[in-house]
């Protein structure tokens, strides 16, 4: 209970786009074939004035930012379409189109390789997770209230509670960890190559650089500069806030 | 490809190098040149290093750099220039240069000229020949020190000059005890000139280019100069032999303001470039097979500190793998400017037929003369790409290896769009919504009614006294609601019956004893015992006597209205229950 209850609260703080209902046909899903059409002909900076319009309606979806992705892609601005494709992983993790061009944006920038645990961790989208963690609660808390009010016997349920617990106990950390993921604020490297300096100033000296498209963790704010962090590299620095761009 | 690039680095440990002069018979004071060649399979080659000798002055002169990849093999070419001034007349050397290149060094040949006096040069000593006479309380020697800018932009060229005037001759070569202290700029040599006379005074001088490093104050620190003058300048004995007066004449500090570049109007993909610059692209060839190599030639020139540009930010080139890019450096130090060229050869492999358009390459810089960025752009560049031949790609291919049938892959991209929308509305993820504490919520509470049904079955089975009693009301009740529907059946016997067991239970359960025990006397007792008001007692003795009668003589009992009686008796248990 008080692991739901923590689970619950970690959310609350949490930002990330809602994974799409599906809806009928409307003007944006017209919009969206238009972009489309423009993309298909070339015209990409059409396209994404397209897809932004949509985007900035409130309407999303894994396939809008995905496409959202391909265009700033096709424009040469790779952390832009580093920062759509992070967002479409996020809503359909298991999709293999955005997988694939997530991985080529990362090797051709020689990003970090996800790790064992980030590969698995993003099987399951975040609602995917709580919706089986709901299951397990269901099951485990109907069997045993139906247990109880029937006063069978513990032998003949103990079964489903033993094997049921530390299932939800696993399902509980994961989504606990992936809330916390979430709750932290990933961004991307925007701008080309740029210069992280030692503090908010160009009178600080440049530590190191970092290349468009790097997913950086943002830190802290002051007025026009940014900390950031590369925790795969233990680096940290200051940079224009112009540069990075959230997930 | 990589792999043939890495091949040809390793190469450079044959690296040719050769010096020459354009003449050996040179005359003091005038320069000859000097030309270092070095060539190999290497693309950094690096610049010689030539130690300082005496009675001769080299002056750098520029480089020009040819780079070449012909079929994927790398070799370049380095020439060197030099402006060599004899400073003594005799047998002079000038010295070997050395290259080090992965460990090793290679070096030239050292060069024997003979040098001369000029013909109109007055012997032997040094200096003025002819000079005007200066005014009389005029210093015979002294140095100067200038720059041609006192305001200048980081990266922006500007000259220092430093002049020896003399208007005496001079028993040795001056030389420099504390040479010009260069530190916050890049330093480039620039040709030795003929200075002309001026106000009876003979001049020497040197001059360099100067790159500001950062901005703010800048200061070239004083020079020192070492010179002997003959003294009186009328001894023939000593104009002869040597000897004269030695001076150390110093110059003065001078300072330059150094401007910071713009932020206003700054492209974020500039990288540094400064200077008066031009921008060109070309392809080694326009039509290439699939998988095989045609070369990017994108060439920055201009004036300004060639060495110092960078490489341009490479678009991406769809249908074609792009390889290290080779740089080469050709630099002209000629006249009182700094200009020359880079150029940045990329090798690109087209990986499918068909016409690829080269996107544009841009290069963002400054020019100080008219304070703006300018964004320099190469045209697009289109290449024709014929199907290459059947297993045809670059690289070594092992000899023998043939390669096997199946799905090739030849390029990447990324996956076309997405053509389903499944637009929806921004909707917090559903940990972070009310509803999921609730959809958790509901089953717990379901499970902790359990629990508390089973802690009452437990509670139950350790004291059935107490449960008993604490249900004594509720029993009772409930036999009193199953006399209310016998009396809607009219069955009056069994209203009565019931209505009375209904009493002796409720007596029954709180006392935890058997209701068959129960007689009116033995209630009565108990009753007042336990404190119960004597007019309640009455009203129960009184109802249990006319029920009995009721039940056990029927026919000498009154009419008794059903209802008036179950009124009665629930009137009875409330009143108990306030008492028992």
């Amino acid at each position: 209970m008080i692991a739901v209850l923590l689970l619950v609260s970690s959310f609350a703080a949490t930002a990330e786009p809602a994974r799409p209902a599906l809806t009928t046909a409307s003007p944006d899903e017209a919009s969206f074939k238009q972009a489309g059409s423009a993309y298909e002909k070339g015209r990409f900076a059409d396209a994404l004035a397209g897809y932004e319009r949509i985007a900035a309606g409130g309407r999303m979806s894994a396939a809008l930012a995905f496409n959202l992705g391909n265009t700033q892609w096709r424009l040469g601005r790779r952390g832009f379409a580093i920062q759509w494709w992070e967002r479409a992983r996020r809503l359909s993790p298991r999709d293999a189109d955005i997988r694939y061009n997530l991985a080529l944006a990362r090797s051709a920038l020689q990003d970090e390789e996800p790790s064992v645990w980030e590969t698995l961790d993003r099987v399951l989208t975040a609602d995917e997770l709580a919706w089986i963690l709901t299951l397990l609660v269901w099951i485990l808390a109907g069997v045993a209230g139906v247990a109880l009010w029937r006063d069978l016997p513990w032998s003949r349920w103990r079964r489903v509670i033993v094997v049921g617990m530390p299932v939800l106990v696993v399902a509980s950390v994961w989504l606990a960890l992936r809330a916390h993921d979430l709750s932290r604020p990933w961004s991307v490297v925007t701008a080309s190559t740029v210069e992280i300096r030692s503090g908010p100033g160009d009178q600080y000296p440049v530590g190191f650089t970092a290349p468009e498209g790097q997913r950086v963790l943002l830190l802290s704010r002051r007025p026009g500069w940014v900390e950031i962090g590369v925790p795969s590299k233990s680096l940290k620095g200051w940079v224009v806030d112009s540069a990075v761009s959230a997930i | 490809m990589a792999g043939l690039l890495l091949a040809a680095a390793a190469a450079a440990a044959d690296l040719q190098v050769s010096a020459s002069v354009d003449r050996t018979q040179v005359v003091v004071g005038e320069p000859f040149r000097l030309t270092i060649v070095a060539a190999g399979a290497a693309s950094d080659i690096p610049d010689p290093r030539m130690p300082q000798v005496s009675g001769i002055e080299i002056y750098g002169a520029g480089r020009a750099q040819n780079v070449s990849i012909v079929n994927g093999q790398v070799s370049s070419s380095v020439t060197f220039q030099f402006q060599v001034v004899a400073r003594r007349p005799g047998r002079l050397v000038v010295p070997s240069a050395a290259f080090v290149v992965g460990g090793r060094t290679f070096a030239t040949d050292p060069i024997e000229v003979t040098a001369a006096n000029a013909a109109s040069s007055a012997q032997p000593g040094i200096g003025a020949p002819g000079a005007a006479p200066a005014a009389p309380q005029a210093p015979a020697v002294f140095v100067t020190a200038a720059v041609n800018k006192r305001r200048v932009y980081v990266g922006e060229q500007l000259v220092y000059t430093f002049l020896f005037h003399t208007r005496v001759q001079l028993a040795s070569q001056p030389g420099f005890s504390v040479p010009p202290d260069f530190s916050g700029f890049v330093s480039e040599d620039l040709p030795p000139r003929q200075w002309t006379q001026e106000s009876g005074y003979a001049r020497m001088g040197k001059q360099t280019a100067l790159f500001p490093t950062s901005p703010g104050t800048a200061t070239i620190g004083a020079a020192t100069l070492q010179v002997a003058v003959f003294q009186g300048g009328a001894d023939p004995f000593a104009m002869f032999f040597g000897g004269g007066r030695t001076q150390a004449l110093r110059s003065e500090p001078v300072t330059i303001t150094v401007l910071p570049l713009p932020d206003t109007g700054r492209p974020a993909d500039f990288t540094g470039a400064v200077g008066s610059w031009r921008l060109d692209a070309s392809l080694d060839k326009t039509t290439v097979e699939a998988g095989k190599p045609v070369t990017l030639t994108v060439e920055v020139s201009g004036r300004g500190l060639v060495k110092s540009l960078r490489e341009p930010t490479w678009p991406e080139i769809p249908g074609a793998r792009r390889y290290e890019t080779l740089s080469s450096l050709n630099v002209q130090n000629t006249g009182d400017v700094i200009q020359g060229s880079k150029t940045f050869k990329v090798m690109l492999i087209p990986q499918t037929s068909g016409r690829m358009a080269l996107p544009p390459v841009r290069y963002p810089v400054f020019d100080p003369d008219t304070r703006r960025y300018v964004a320099l752009t190469t045209p697009a560049l289109v290449l024709r790409v014929k199907p290459g031949a059947a297993g045809s790609q670059a690289g070594p291919v092992m000899p023998g290896l043939v390669p096997a049938a199946g799905v090739r892959s030849l390029n990447q991209d990324i996956r076309f769009l997405k053509t389903e929308a499944r637009l929806g509305g921004a909707r917090a993820p559903l940990p972070a919504r009310p509803v999921f504490l609730w959809l958790q919520l509901l089953p717990l509470l379901f499970a902790a009614s359990g629990a508390a049904a089973a802690w009452r079955r437990a509670a139950l089975a350790r004291d059935p006294a107490a449960v008993r009693s604490r249900r004594a009301l509720r029993t009772a009740s409930r036999r009193l609601a199953e006399a209310s529907a016998s009396a809607k059946r009219g069955e009056a016997l069994a209203v009565h019956a019931a209505v009375q067991e209904a009493l002796a239970g409720f007596l029954a359960d709180r006392w935890g004893v058997s209701p068959a025990g129960l007689t009116l006397l033995r209630i009565q007792g108990r009753l007042a015992a336990a404190g119960v008001p004597a007019d309640a007692v009455a009203r129960l003795v009184r109802f249990w006597e006319d029920a009995d009668m009721i039940r056990y003589a029927p026919a000498a009992a009154p009419d008794a209205d059903l209802a008036a009686r179950l009124a009665e008796a629930r009137t009875l248990l409330a009143d108990l229950e306030k008492y028992l």
